[in-house]
Parts: C-alpha cells; sequence; structure tokens
C-alpha cells in the first residue's frame, strides 16, 4: 500500500501524528467547535486541494498552467445548474470533474504542442475566453447576476467540511501514488528534458495530457464543493484570473514537485489571509509577494526546500555535538 | 534523511501555524455582546456590537467608504443619546461598529462577514455595496439567522430568494427605470420630445442592469405609440473600453440615450460619449449622474445629465436639511473637509437607523425578535422619498425615485415628481 507516510521515506511518528492530525480534524464539526473554525478549515482543504492539483502538471512536468480557473468554474457551475434543476449537489460533484475532464484534453491537446511562455500564455487566453463566454451566457449561467444555489435545504457547514477534507486527502493520496510511480518519473523527465524523454521513449503529450486531466477532476471537483458551500457563484470569481494566480503562487511558495509543498503553501496562504485580511486588508497581499520574491531569489524549492536546508544545518551541529563529546569524557 | 526531517519540520510548522488561527479565532469573546450561552449579567452587555463588510479599497472603493460614513454619523448620534434604548436590561446600550474592507472580492467579503457572525459574534450586520457582494454575503446571515440591513443592494433578485433576515433600504432598480419613463411619457406629451421617441438601450450584464431593462421594457409595452427601442445591448461590469459599442449607437439616430451603469462605467462611457461628440435629447446613466465624483472627472460634459436617483439633498424635507448638515460636519470632523451628502450615504444612515430602531422597538437583543420588529418597522419621518421607511414582505423597500438632472455650473435639481420639483427640466438637452 502506498501511504502518505510511505512516499517521502516519513518515518513511524511522522506517520503516527498524520493519523491524529486527520483524526482531529475529522472530529472537530462534532465538538462544538467555533463555526469560523470549520469555514477556515474548509478553505485550507480547498486550497490544498488546488494547489496539489495544479502541482501535478505544474510541479513536477513544469507546465506552468495559468487556465486552472476555467476547470474550478466548470465544476461550479456544474453544481450550481444541476442542483438548480433538482439534482442532488453530491450527485452533480461527478459531473462537473468529468466536464472538467473534456474540457482539459479539448485545450490540452493543442496547447501541449506549445512549450515555455507559448504554452503559459495559450492557458491565460483559454481561462479569460472562459470567463467572458460564462458571462455572456446569462440563459444558461446567470451572467455577471450569479447563479444562486438553493437554500431550501438549510445551511449546516459539516457536510462541505467533511467533504472538502474527503477530498484532501485523496488529492494527497493520488500525488504520492503519481510521485512514487512511472507517471511521475515521467514526468519530471518531462520537466528536465522535453526532447530528451521523448527520445528515451517517454510519450510526453500523453503524459502531460494525463496529468493535465487528473488536475482538471480535482479542480472541478472542487469548484463544485465550493459552489455548494457558498450558495452563490459568478463567473468573475469562479473564472476569475486571480484564482488562476493563486492556485499557481501556493505550490510555488511551497515548494513545487513535492507532495508538502502545496500543503504549505495553502496552509500559509489562508492563514497570513485571515490572519491579516481583518485588521490590514493589503498586508496579506504584500506578505505573499514579500514570500514570493525571497523564495524566487534565495530557495527555488520554496519553504520545503527552506525546511530540508534547516534540517542539515541542524543534523550537521548534532554531528557535531557528538563528535565533541567523547573527548569531553576524556578530558575528564 | 534530510527529506524525511525537512517534512517533519513542515508538519510541525503546518500543525503550528493551524493551531494558531483555529486558536485565534476561537479566543475572541465579544466586548460585551450576546453570546449563544446566554450568560449575560443582568445589567446587560457594555457595548452592542454591529458588523459590515464593505469595499473600503477596490473598484468601489469610492462608494465604500461614502457609505461606511453613513453608517458611522447614524452610530455617532445614536450614541450621543447613551445608544439604543433596550428595554430588557432598562438602560441605554452604545453602539459599536465593526467593519471589515472586503477589497471588492466577492469571496472575501463572504469570509468577512462569516468571520463578524462567528468570531465578532455581532448582534446584527449592516450590509455591503455593490449587488453583486450584497448578493454573496447576504447568504451569511440567513444560515446564521441574523438580522441585515443593507443600503447597497437594489436587484429584485437579492429579495425574491425567500430570506428572511435580509432586509434593503434601496428601492428596486425596475421602479427606478418606470419613473424615468413616466418622467419621459410626460415630457413627449408636454411636446418636449418626439411621438414616439426612439430609445437606445444599454445596461450592465448584472441582475441590477436586467431589472432596469425590464423596467424600459415594461414600459415600452405598455406605451407603445410612446416609445420605440432600436438598440436593447448589455455591456460587461467595470468594462475597460466602450468605443466599439459607442459607435453602434452613433450610427443610430435615437431620441434618448438610457443606460444603467455603476460609477466607474458611467465616468468611462460618458468621456468617450463626449469625445466622440455624440448628442441625444436625452441621456440617464439610471442612478448615476449628479455623483460628484463624475462632476469632478468630467466637468462641463455632466451637465443636463438625468438620474432617477433614492435620494437626493435637495428633498425640500426639514429632516433631509438635518442629515445635510449633519454629514457635512462629520465628514469635516472624519476628514478635515465637509464632503458633499451623497445618496450612497443617505440609504446607509437610514439602513442604520432602521437597524437601531427595531433593536429599540424589540426591546431585547434576540435575534429574531429583532428580525419580526424589522418586518413590522415604520420609520416616520424618514429622510427618503416619502418620508417613510417600511420593508416590503421581500425585505426590500418600496419608497419612490425622484428624477434629476444636472445644470450648467455644477447644480443638480429635482425635476420629477412634480410636488418634489426644485427646477424645470431642460428636455431636449441644448447640442454643444
Amino acid at each position: 500500500m502506498i501511504g502518505l507516510a510511505s512516499a517521502e521515506n516519513t518515518p513511524r511518528p511522522v506517520t503516527l501524528l498524520l493519523i491524529l492530525v486527520i483524526i482531529a480534524l475529522v472530529s472537530l464539526p462534532f465538538v462544538g467547535v467555533n463555526p469560523y473554525i470549520l469555514h477556515l478549515g474548509f478553505l485550507t482543504f480547498l486550497y490544498v486541494s488546488l494547489s496539489s492539483a495544479w502541482n501535478i502538471l505544474g510541479g513536477f512536468a513544469g507546465q506552468v498552467s495559468f487556465g486552472y480557473s476555467a476547470f474550478f468554474g466548470l465544476g461550479a457551475y456544474a453544481t450550481g445548474i444541476l442542483w438548480n434543476a433538482g439534482v442532488n449537489p453530491y450527485l452533480t460533484l461527478p459531473v462537473g470533474a468529468l466536464l472538467a475532464l473534456a474540457f482539459s484534453l479539448l485545450v490540452g491537446y493543442p496547447c501541449f504542442r506549445l512549450s515555455g511562455p507559448y504554452f503559459a500564455i495559450a492557458t491565460i487566453g483559454i481561462g479569460e475566453a472562459m470567463r467572458v463566454i460564462m458571462l455572456n451566457l446569462g440563459d444558461i449561467t446567470g451572467g455577471a447576476s450569479g447563479l444562486t444555489m438553493p437554500t431550501t435545504g438549510g445551511f449546516s457547514k459539516t457536510p462541505s467540511y467533511l467533504s472538502a477534507l474527503l477530498l484532501m486527502i485523496a488529492v494527497l493520496l493520488l500525488v504520492n501514488y503519481i510521485r512514487n510511480s512511472r507517471i511521475g518519473l515521467a514526468l519530471l523527465a518531462i520537466k528536465e528534458d522535453q526532447d530528451a524523454a521523448e527520445a528515451l521513449g517517454v510519450p510526453t503529450i500523453r503524459y502531460k495530457l494525463l496529468a493535465h486531466g487528473l488536475g482538471a477532476i480535482i479542480v472541478g471537483i472542487a469548484g463544485g464543493l465550493y459552489a455548494q458551500y457558498m450558495f452563490y457563484i459568478e463567473p468573475n470569481n469562479v473564472f476569475g484570473f486571480n484564482l488562476s494566480i493563486s492556485l499557481l503562487l501556493m505550490p510555488v511558495i511551497g515548494g513545487l514537485a513535492t507532495l508538502w509543498g502545496p500543503v504549505l503553501g495553502a496552509i500559509v496562504f489562508v492563514v497570513i489571509q485571515d490572519t491579516l485580511m481583518a485588521s490590514f486588508p493589503h498586508l496579506h497581499l504584500l506578505t505573499y509577494g514579500l514570500l514570493l520574491v525571497v523564495i524566487v531569489l534565495f530557495e527555488p524549492d520554496g519553504l520545503m526546500g527552506l525546511f530540508g536546508r534547516l534540517a542539515r544545518f541542524l543534523r550537521s551541529r548534532y554531528a557535531e555535538g557528538q563528535a565533541r563529546a567523547p573527548s569531553g569524557e576524556q578530558s575528564l | 534523511m534530510f527529506a524525511t526531517r525537512a517534512v517533519g519540520l513542515a508538519i510541525v510548522l503546518m500543525v503550528a501555524l493551524t493551531v494558531g488561527a483555529l486558536a485565534g479565532c476561537g479566543a475572541q469573546e465579544p466586548a460585551g455582546s450576546e453570546t449563544d450561552s446566554g450568560a449575560e449579567p443582568a445589567e446587560g452587555p457594555q457595548e452592542i456590537l454591529i458588523g459590515t463588510v464593505l469595499p473600503l479599497t477596490g473598484k468601489e472603493s469610492r462608494i465604500g467608504n461614502y457609505q461606511l460614513d453613513g453608517y458611522e454619523l447614524a452610530i455617532e448620534q445614536w450614541n450621543e443619546k447613551g445608544g439604543i434604548y433596550v428595554k430588557e436590561f432598562d438602560r441605554r446600550i452604545p453602539i459599536r461598529l465593526i467593519s471589515y474592507d472586503d477589497e471588492t472580492d466577492q469571496a472575501k467579503t463572504v469570509s468577512l462577514t462569516e468571520r463578524l457572525v462567528t468570531v465578532d459574534n455581532v448582534t446584527a450586520l449592516l450590509g455591503g455595496y455593490t449587488t453583486t457582494l450584497v448578493f454573496a454575503q447576504s447568504v451569511v446571515p440567513e444560515k446564521y439567522g441574523v438580522p441585515y440591513v443593507n443600503g447597497g443592494g437594489a436587484a429584485t433578485k437579492i429579495y425574491d430568494r425567500g430570506f428572511k433576515y435580509v432586509f434593503g433600504t434601496l428601492s428596486p432598480i425596475e421602479i427606478l427605470a418606470k419613473t424615468e419613463m413616466d418622467f419621459l411619457k410626460e415630457q413627449i406629451d408636454a411636446g418636449n420630445l418626439p411621438k414616439p421617441s426612439t430609445i437606445v438601450l444599454l445596461w450592465e450584464n448584472t441582475s441590477h442592469g436586467k431589472d432596469f431593462q425590464a423596467g424600459v421594457r415594461a414600459k415600452v409595452e405598455e406605451y407603445p405609440d410612446y416609445f420605440e427601442i432600436l438598440l436593447d445591448e448589455s455591456f460587461e461590469l467595470h468594462a475597460s473600453d466602450f468605443s466599439a459599442l459607442l459607435n453602434k449607437v452613433n450610427s443610430l439616430e435615437a431620441d434618448l440615450f438610457l443606460v444603467d451603469a455603476h460609477l466607474p462605467d458611467y465616468i468611462l462611457m460618458h468621456r468617450q460619449y463626449t469625445e466622440k461628440g455624440m448628442y441625444h435629447k436625452f441621456i440617464t446613466y439610471g442612478a448615476r449622474g449628479p455623483d460628484p465624483a463624475a462632476k469632478d472627472a468630467l466637468g462641463a460634459a455632466t451637465d443636463y445629465v438625468a438620474a432617477a436617483v433614492w435620494w437626493t439633498p435637495d428633498l425640500p424635507y426639514p429632516q433631509v436639511q438635518q442629515f445635510n448638515q449633519d454629514f457635512m460636519e462629520f465628514t469635516e470632523r472624519k476628514y478635515g473637509e465637509a464632503k458633499p451628502p451623497q445618496w450612497y450615504a443617505a440609504v446607509t444612515y437610514e439602513a442604520a437607523r432602521a437597524l437601531f430602531t427595531a433593536i429599540e422597538q424589540a426591546g431585547t437583543l434576540d435575534r429574531d425578535a429583532i428580525r419580526d420588529a424589522l418586518d413590522n418597522l415604520v420609520l416616520e419621518p424618514s429622510i427618503l422619498p416619502g418620508q417613510r421607511l417600511t420593508f416590503s414582505d421581500s425585505g426590500q423597500a418600496l419608497n419612490p425615485f425622484v428624477v434629476v438632472q444636472n445644470m450648467p455650473g455644477g447644480e443638480t435639481v429635482i425635476i420629477y415628481p412634480e410636488d418634489a420639483k426644485t427646477g424645470e427640466p431642460v428636455v431636449p438637452v441644448p447640442a454643444k
């Protein structure tokens, strides 16, 4: 079995810690915590899932896409439209995922023939085109007026919280699997040198489409959960360029092509936003921007790279201490 | 091994960050607000906490700050009296406003409203601005059963969701459009405009704009001999260029230029309209026209632009004159210079007064009792047209509109209805 703990050779204490954290998170809604904690939890799980999804293609394969908001919006609108038509909102999630998958294949095939900045520019165009199209499909999407979800079923946060938690765990298991499988190796090979990978027999387009499709499925489901939770969506928000940028920034800050980097990036994003937004509205953007500049300049591997350095430093200090200890005993 | 240690450190940091954030939101006990436990001291809370989330920065910051001024003025005036009299505690309790800035962002407005209710534990909420943001944030008060009164959302779609806790002081946009059309019919009858008058109808692609379109179309259907629509087209909210749309308009020789736009779009569109040397016998941007920001930006180009508004400082009621004076004194204290009163602040001032009156009438800080009091509220004398504020079954006020027109020299006069007139309309507007 490939679990969260095994892939990065996580030792038993860390595995136990992870299990405890998951148990604690699952039990939160049932111990009467402040609803705002569940709100923050929902957002955190959602952002972790989104940034991990982006990391599959952007981190492992090095293909920088600015168009993931299109998948998010498709998932959100699939849920919004079908829920309003009387379909159970949870049954709408696979529909949103399939729509996002179909769209990812449709745009991925031509776009993956481009590389580097040309690919990134093409994805910006696709994301913005989707936003404008949805704004003008007023009869289906409600246009800029947005779409309101049915509120007859009540407003309990617990189902959304647990669904987002479940999605996050599933996404982390999937990323863990990818990282330790042939897929992960192929994607890393594409990132290192696409031509060389091709020459070695890696079907690069197929693997990139696979990574794009998996990311789209996750983001589509996340969009559906967002619509269920917010009860209101509109194209400028769910297809917005800001969302695409946020999805990219989180893994970059946390650490690309790692399992825990996007998780850390998402948590830092939500925590910084929540801590500073109420008191200093623009400071969270400044803080995030500064963090990004520092990471790009000094630690391209993100916060995970920083922790790696810290771990090495602590280890070397510990080793030095161990080396000095016997001589001290001798002097006694 | 290094990677393992890095993972360990990362997990520890993640847990620490999360615990820190969660502890932060759980620890804030409101200073004297009502709590769920109901374990209040017999003398009651020291303050009544009221929350609001407004766009204080971003695209709509200018209006967001105006709306905040309206709320703050009302609170200052009530606190000068000692606060709201709450019968349950037999004393006046001061009001404290907690305001957050959503940066004109939908996700943030929801998050911050959620925070006001669950972390700050406010007794009631005052609403935000624009229709879209009010749409998004008003789900939160309904979710938690918190009374919510706004002065920033006029679209009927906000109120037709069957929500019980959402109230608004802005009358429907459809009535706004119909009021302008009634005025135009009167002008046609007076021979100032041709019969039928041809219309170019442009509206922002939002529920706000759709309501405007519906109002115009309803009147065109009601008076088919009076009006004929040549162009009926929407545009994107906060657009960056209207040249193509205006070229299309210019190719038609319409009599009436009827637009529904928010302030930034009004300023941009009218700038481009003026640069192209366009002319129509009557020009309106819905509720926008007399805004000082537009007059500052466009100068004499705003002359003769008409608007149907929820409120104007020229309303001939003594309470309006008092409000004008109070508002200018308040802004002078706050900003060091007096700001002219605008409808954005007047409607939020009334929203706050409505809420505080309802709390007083409820005689308790129980949220359901306050909601019931809002349902039955009759606020008289109100500073809004009609001098009486009540909420319909849907929660939306149904006050009449007044039509105003900018005159050369920066003056704005009320031109409709007859009993509120402070000047004569200039229709058709003179060609420049």
